[in-house]
């Protein structure tokens, strides 16, 4: 018992440094995170709550739009994030040999259209996907090829959201590399190339290496974020066509907001974060192992 | 089928012209002598950012059109006669200086509330160890895993509780204690040398001292990045800002635009307007933070 | 169950003593009337012209509740009433977030009533508030929107959905250009025979280059309510007459719905890609001219006005109501609905009193007039019948209004909860308009899911 009152005494300029974000967070983060997962397990009405166990489970396994929604979640993301990333490195290595002027220039031009809300975003985009009205359809027109329903069609719609996530992304993501890549020592790449490595390989074995905490960062966080997709759906397709585009957030939205059922909503909840987590330890063991963190 | 061809041929040419190269990371000197490599580079990038601005600049050119021609096809890309009736349309909402006012208060107040709690925290991750560190690390990055759909409810009743509805605390208390500042500075912190540190505590350094004194000054870079995410992000909030006031006085920029929205489904031009508005102090927040991200080149130098 | 009976004794115990407190102390209640009492109330944009504004004023969609709570408040000068206009979007959550705090507004006009608050126990029944007069100036269709298990939660205001579903719109000029005849006054209501032909000859390319420029009308399958109105072609309902099974894929069902598919794509009087639609999209369809029909009733009228002053439209065209297509051995049909204001429980009864007081003072006779600027139709007879005299829209609002004399509820009674399985009948609608499955397996599927779901069968 000593020992361990010692070693938090020890360790106090830790306890230091964490205790104001820490004492936020839990009360005004994990707090509500913990009660959402405790709701799963309840029927949670207004004026009366039931324990219910594994009852909402139970239900969700039984509901095929579950099942839809979670694979169109996992083929949204494992779209959305290689290609986010890929978009983001390339653009990244490419911008950086560059003065500081073209580069603070292309920063800039990737990253502004970060600006407008999700809510314009998709406006737009709706506009561009439009079947009559849209733009899309318009350039197709112009080469002679018919037109598409792009977010109407089964087959194109969650390729679509996914396309539009893919141009519209990674300009936060490039900002970051970039600031990132500023901050390699220039003598490692110099031993790169006197050792006759060429440029690519100088990018593959001591860029994309270094920067590992920030690749790691940011494939956590697209994960998550991608995993978390709602407001294209909500504000674009609804969850349609035919389920094409149902995802669980959006799937949480439905059954939490419109049909009032917070313990289900919740467990939907608690799944998501089961799956995101699984693929976050998977990404740290694959990404993290030599970095000590 | 037959002019597709052409367009493929095309490509193909210029794929010839000039070889493809990825640029290595090492900074050119301040030369303009552009190589081939650099050309098709530029070429790329602008070609990618001309994709990803395109909405973008829709977004402006519609806000300046009449709004007749909003919605035609071919969209008029130049506008012959740009008009500023649909900004005078907006600045006519009598409460859009009270909503411009919060939301710079909020996104404003958050932002540097993120700065301070999440270098502190973020320090600790990355260079100290302690008991429980794996598992509180564990519990930030898992609480984000945790769609806002779900812990929406609780967090408004714990909101409710605490009297903070329709206040700016309780608008901005929220996304303060988010762990996604504290995981960015975590994550950059730990690729700063360890040496600094015990350099610090050698020349006789305090603990707050090697923190504001050594830590702070490189962290920078990350500070601007996590500046301008959080500011930009809070900034497009709609959902908790929405649920969380209750008076026209209390409501942020998004919230009131979207009741613009509302009021004018398919008003584009209206609707542009607001957003083109919306966006103007994000892009003077991002220029302004950006210039610190290029100070990052001073760790190397330290260590070599 | 036992917290339950436990909540309601306190329930009882409460009314119990309150109406002993009232019964003995008529006099103190009397006295303290005077006391300050604040209702808040929430309402999304209608942007309603006040009396004293200027016919042609900006409006924003704030006047109407700022003027009427003020109304309210010269009446009761004890009373405050705040009032808070909401978006539609995130309005769900909002109202959620509230009611489970234990703060919903006291006063509300929901998008859509939700059966499921008045089951929970969160709405005052208004029962007792509705007048024998205002029972009978009620259609019925209004108040029994706001019926669920027998009692009334609803002071309806306003014949709602902007009329999809109930008639569709004609551009005469379109009509008038491929010489067919606008469906005869005072009904304007057609056969389906008459309606075909006509969207045959309203099918045209207009400039010759083998394309065709105008349609006869728009699938939208986002709109539920549009496109049920289409399924009611043939006489098909969603359920059962006792509401115990859906019933939809019933022959007439797969009859209305073949004739759906078949318009796209074997007549070819509508475009494809309806699958993709929304409403907006059919209304910008039929703003453009590029369809000869579109959809709703005089509120849509109004949306070309209101278009043109915003700027949006470059000018303002003639439109006529028409009513659906109907099958003459089963007859016309319409869309029958309405909006109005609900009031959250109270435990103060002197406040329920006003909050009661408040949502009816919006919905009495006065007050409904102002519809009118809207071009609405309400949910009182006697409005309606003077409201548009003398109107230029006078005729195609009396059109709109013997149109719901045939008016049906789509989606059943407010007894049965359909909004778990919209997103089914959505996709219904969707897997038949892009042909991935015929009609008849599209409505067996959809039957099969919502039995389900709804009466777990």
């Amino acid at each position: 018992m000593a020992a361990f009152w010692q070693r938090l005494w020890k360790d106090r300029w830790a306890y230091f440094f964490l205790a104001p974000s820490l004492l936020l967070f839990l009360v005004f983060f994990l707090g509500p995170v913990l009660w959402s997962a405790y709701l799963s397990f309840l029927d949670y009405q207004v004026f009366s709550t039931r324990w219910v166990g594994l009852e909402n489970y139970r239900r969700l396994a039984a509901d095929p739009v579950f099942w839809l929604a979670l694979r169109n979640t996992f083929l949204y993301t494992l779209g959305v994030v290689p290609l986010w990333l890929l978009k983001a490195l390339i653009v990244a290595a490419l911008i950086f040999p560059f003065a500081r002027p073209i580069q603070t220039f292309f920063k800039s031009a990737f990253y502004l259209p970060h600006v407008t809300s999700a809510v314009i975003i998709s406006l737009i985009w709706l506009w561009i996907f439009n079947p009559p009205f849209g733009l899309l359809n318009y350039l197709l027109s112009m080469v002679g090829l018919p037109k598409v329903a792009w977010l109407g069609d089964t087959r194109t719609a969650l390729a679509s959201l996914i396309l539009m996530q893919v141009i519209m992304g990674g300009g936060s993501t490039i900002v970051m590399i970039t600031a990132a890549m500023g901050s390699i020592p220039a003598h490692l790449f110099e031993a790169a190339y006197l050792d006759g490595a060429t440029r690519v390989q100088a990018f593959l074995w001591v860029t994309v290496p270094l920067l590992r905490p920030t690749l790691l960062y940011l494939v956590v966080m697209g994960t998550i974020s991608s995993f978390q997709v709602f407001t294209n759906i909500y504000l674009m397709t609804e969850g349609g066509p035919q389920f094409a585009t149902m995802t669980i957030v959006y799937l949480i939205y439905d059954t939490a907001f419109k049909q009032f059922q917070f313990g289900p909503a919740s467990a939907l909840g608690v799944v998501l974060f089961l799956v995101i987590f699984a693929f976050a330890l998977v990404q740290y063991r694959f990404l993290g192992s030599e970095v000590e963190y | 089928m037959e002019r597709r061809g052409v367009i493929e041929q095309q490509e193909d040419q210029g794929r010839k012209r000039t070889p493809w190269r990825l640029p290595g990371t090492l900074r050119i000197p301040g030369r303009f002598a552009a190589t081939p490599g650099q050309v098709a580079a530029i070429a790329v990038l602008i070609g990618a950012a001309l994709l990803s601005f395109l909405p973008l600049y829709w977004m402006v050119i519609t806000a300046l059109q009449q709004p007749t021609l909003t919605v035609q096809l071919p969209p008029e890309w130049f506008p012959k006669a740009p008009t500023w009736q649909n900004f005078a349309e907006l600045f006519g909402r009598p409460l859009l200086g009270r909503w411009t006012l919060n939301s710079l208060i909020v996104a404003g107040g958050i932002t540097l509330a993120q700065l301070f709690f999440s270098t502190m925290a973020g320090y600790a991750f990355a260079k100290k160890r302690f008991l429980g560190r794996g598992f509180l690390f564990w519990l930030y990055i898992g609480s984000m895993m945790v769609p806002a759909q779900v812990t929406l409810i609780p967090l408004y009743i714990l909101m409710s509780r605490l009297h903070l509805i329709s206040t700016y605390w309780g608008l901005m208390l929220p996304s303060i204690a988010g762990p996604f500042g504290v995981f960015l500075m975590k994550q950059f912190m730990q690729s700063l040398p360890s040496e600094l540190i015990d350099a610090g505590r050698i020349d006789g350094c305090s603990e707050w001292g090697i923190y504001a004194r050594i830590i702070l000054p490189l962290a920078k870079p990350a500070m601007a990045v996590l500046g301008i995410f959080t500011f930009v992000g809070e900034w497009n909030e709609f959902l908790w800002p929405l649920v969380i006031t209750n008076t026209s006085e209390m409501r942020t920029l998004q919230v009131g635009l979207a009741l613009l929205q509302d009021e004018m489904p398919m008003a584009w031009g209206v609707i542009m307007a607001g957003a083109t508005y919306a966006a103007i102090p994000m892009v003077i927040v991002f220029l302004s933070f950006q210039r610190y991200f290029l100070k990052g080149l001073t760790v190397g130098a330290l260590k070599g | 169950m036992k917290k339950f009976s436990k909540l309601t004794m306190a329930a009882w115990l409460v009314l119990l003593l309150t109406l002993l407190f009232s019964a003995i102390l008529p006099v103190a209640v009397e006295a303290r009337s005077t006391k300050p009492i604040t209702i808040t109330w929430w309402i999304n944009p209608w942007r309603i012209l006040p009396p004293g504004y200027p016919e042609d004023a900006k409006l924003t969609g704030e006047e109407f509740a700022k003027w009427i709570s003020g109304e309210f408040m010269k009446l009761y000068p004890n009373v405050t009433v705040k009032y808070e206009i909401i978006t539609n979007q995130g309005m769900e959550q909002k109202i959620a977030a509230a009611i489970l705090a234990g703060n919903p507004p006291d006063v509300f006009r929901p998008l859509a009533l939700r059966s499921i608050w008045a089951k929970q126990g969160l709405l005052e029944p208004i029962d007792n508030y509705l007048s024998d007069e205002d029972r009978k100036d009620y259609y019925d269709y209004a108040l029994n929107v706001g019926k669920i298990d027998g009692h009334y939660y609803m002071f309806p205001w306003n014949n709602s959905n902007n009329g999809m579903g109930s008639t569709l719109l004609a551009n005469p000029a379109i009509f008038k250009e491929r010489g067919v005849t606008l469906p005869p006054l005072p009904d304007r209501g057609w056969t389906v025979d008459e309606f075909l032909a006509a969207a045959k000859k309203l099918t045209f390319d207009r400039d010759g280059d083998g394309k065709i420029d105008v349609y006869a009308l728009s699938f939208p399958s986002k709109d539920l309510y549009v496109m049920m109105g289409w399924m009611s072609l043939f006489g098909a309902r969603l359920t059962n007459a006792g509401e115990t099974e859906f019933t939809l894929n019933s022959p007439e069902g797969v009859k209305a719905l073949q004739f759906i598919v078949d318009l796209v794509y074997k007549y070819k009087v509508a475009p494809e890609g309806g699958e993709g639609m929304g409403i907006y999209d059919s209304i910008n369809l039929f703003h453009q001219k590029k369809t000869a029909l579109g959809y709703g009733g005089p509120y849509e009228i109004g949306r070309i006005d209101r278009y043109v002053t915003e700027g949006k439209l470059k000018e303002a065209f003639p439109v006529k109501i028409v009513q659906y297509p109907h099958d003459p051995r089963v007859g016309p049909f319409a869309y029958h609905t309405s909006g109005g204001f609900i009031v959250f429980k109270q435990n103060d009864p002197e406040k329920r009193e006003m909050a009661l007081k408040f949502a009816d003072f919006v919905t009495n006779r006065e007050n409904t007039r102002l519809l009118k600027s809207l071009l609405y139709i309400t949910a009182r007879k006697s409005v309606n019948k003077d409201l548009y005299k003398g109107s230029p829209f006078e005729e195609d609002v009396q059109v709109y209004v013997r149109a719901l004399d045939h008016g049906i509820r789509y989606l059943g009674s407010s007894d049965l909860d359909t909004q778990p399985i919209e997103k089914h009948l959505e996709a219904m609608f969707q897997a038949a308009l892009s042909r991935t499955k015929t009609p008849k397996q599209a409505l067996d599927d959809f039957v099969r899911e919502a039995n389900r779901i709804v009466f777990k069968k």
